[in-house]
């Protein structure tokens, strides 16, 4: 497929995402896996996990991280893409929104909206952390390798999720797993 | 005061360059605290408009705030300001990964920060699990919603077009009807 082709094919579901990503860009991350690594094999899970991670690394909005992937299968055009269908049908939405029914106060109907999309949102989060676990593991060679990484995975979901670490800068966590991965896998 | 044009994109782009992992913090300091655009009910208000719409938090509050100071350009504005020239420094990372990829040694350390990166986010949803009311209710929508993106990879689509409906529902029913009925009576 040309760069073209693979742009062509993506931004019709990206824009779709885009306007059911509630709660965060988080929510669209393992959809974008299952589009682009299970479905067209445009790149392989450990190339995902890498760029996911490089996008956290750098400072920006996590939206960008996907345009890190566009650019994987589809060059600076497929970057651009990328982030122009996740950003712009939500901006959109949120701009008509605001602007015809902005500024009304709490009602119990949004009450309700924001407790139900609560559980779900956590739940979709926590299925993004396990599918790019799955993905960062499908880069290594070698059994203890896959335990490494589901370690190194689940030792700092649960330090940066709860306690005193929680407040530690990422970067630490991820200096501390390029450390241990440069070594071990 | 108002301000200008200049001063959203300058904001923006300053928030977006401070945040790695997260930018929230950073829009709250530099928005009420540093700016004083806002004072901290209207940010919170913000924020929770933004946080029953798709897209990013970031970027709707950057929306909302660059539309309240000049409507529709001051929301195109604000939004470049997060946007523009973070997309380019993705780009940079982006095209060096394209280089050193095949790597061999290279390999170990993208693991390893793609296994602190999944990591990073199962801790956001742990941090988010906080959060969540602790009724049966909610934990069956986390379990459902996580288990069928992550195990049974269903598109996201189907997920939140279905639990967000029932979530919303038992929101209505066992959190918001009797909590409005015990202040009538």
């Amino acid at each position: 497929m040309t760069n073209l082709e693979i742009i062509g094919a993506s931004i019709a579901h990206l824009c779709m995402l885009s306007l059911i990503s509630i709660g965060g860009m988080h929510v669209v991350f393992p959809d974008i896996y299952r589009f682009t690594v299970d479905q067209h094999q445009w790149l392989s899970g450990a190339q995902f996990s890498a760029l996911v991670a490089l996008g956290q690394s750098a400072p920006g909005p996590n939206l960008l991280a996907m345009a890190l992937i566009g650019f994987q299968v589809a060059g600076f055009w497929g970057a651009v893409a990328y982030a122009l269908a996740l950003v712009t049908p939500s901006s959109l939405l949120c701009y008509f929104v605001m602007r015809f029914a902005g500024r009304t106060a709490e009602t119990p109907w949004k009450r309700a909206l924001r407790i139900g999309f609560g559980p779900v949102t956590v739940g979709v989060v926590i299925a993004s952390g396990i599918v790019l676990a799955r993905a960062a593991a499908s880069g290594t060679q070698s059994e203890a390798g896959l335990w490494l990484v589901w370690a190194i995975a689940a030792a700092v979901g649960l330090l940066s999720g709860v306690g005193r670490a929680s407040k530690l800068n990422p970067l630490w966590w991820l200096g501390g797993a390029a450390l241990l991965g440069g070594l071990f896998l | 005061m108002t301000p200008t044009l200049r001063d959203l994109f300058r904001v923006f782009l300053r928030i977006a360059l401070s945040g790695i992992g997260g930018v929230l913090p950073h829009a709250r300091h530099a928005l009420v605290e540093t700016e004083r655009w806002l004072d901290d009910a209207e940010f919170t208000a913000v924020l929770s408009a933004g946080q029953l719409l798709p897209g990013g938090n970031i970027i709707n509050i950057a929306i909302m705030v660059g539309m309240r100071f000049h409507g529709a350009r001051g929301a195109l504005v604000a939004l470049s300001g997060l946007l523009v020239i973070p997309f380019f420094i993705f780009i940079g990372l982006a095209t060096v990964f394209r280089e050193v990829q095949d790597v061999r040694w290279l390999k170990g350390v993208f693991a390893g920060i793609g296994a602190a990166s999944a990591g990073l986010i199962l801790g956001t949803g742990v941090k988010l699990l906080k959060a969540q009311p602790k009724r049966v209710w909610a934990y069956a929508m986390i379990a459902l919603a996580c288990v069928a993106i992550a195990f049974f990879k269903l598109p996201l689509i189907w997920v939140v077009g279905v639990l967000c409906v029932v979530s919303v529902a038992l929101a209505w029913w066992l959190e918001v009807l009797p909590g409005s009925k015990a202040e009538a009576s």
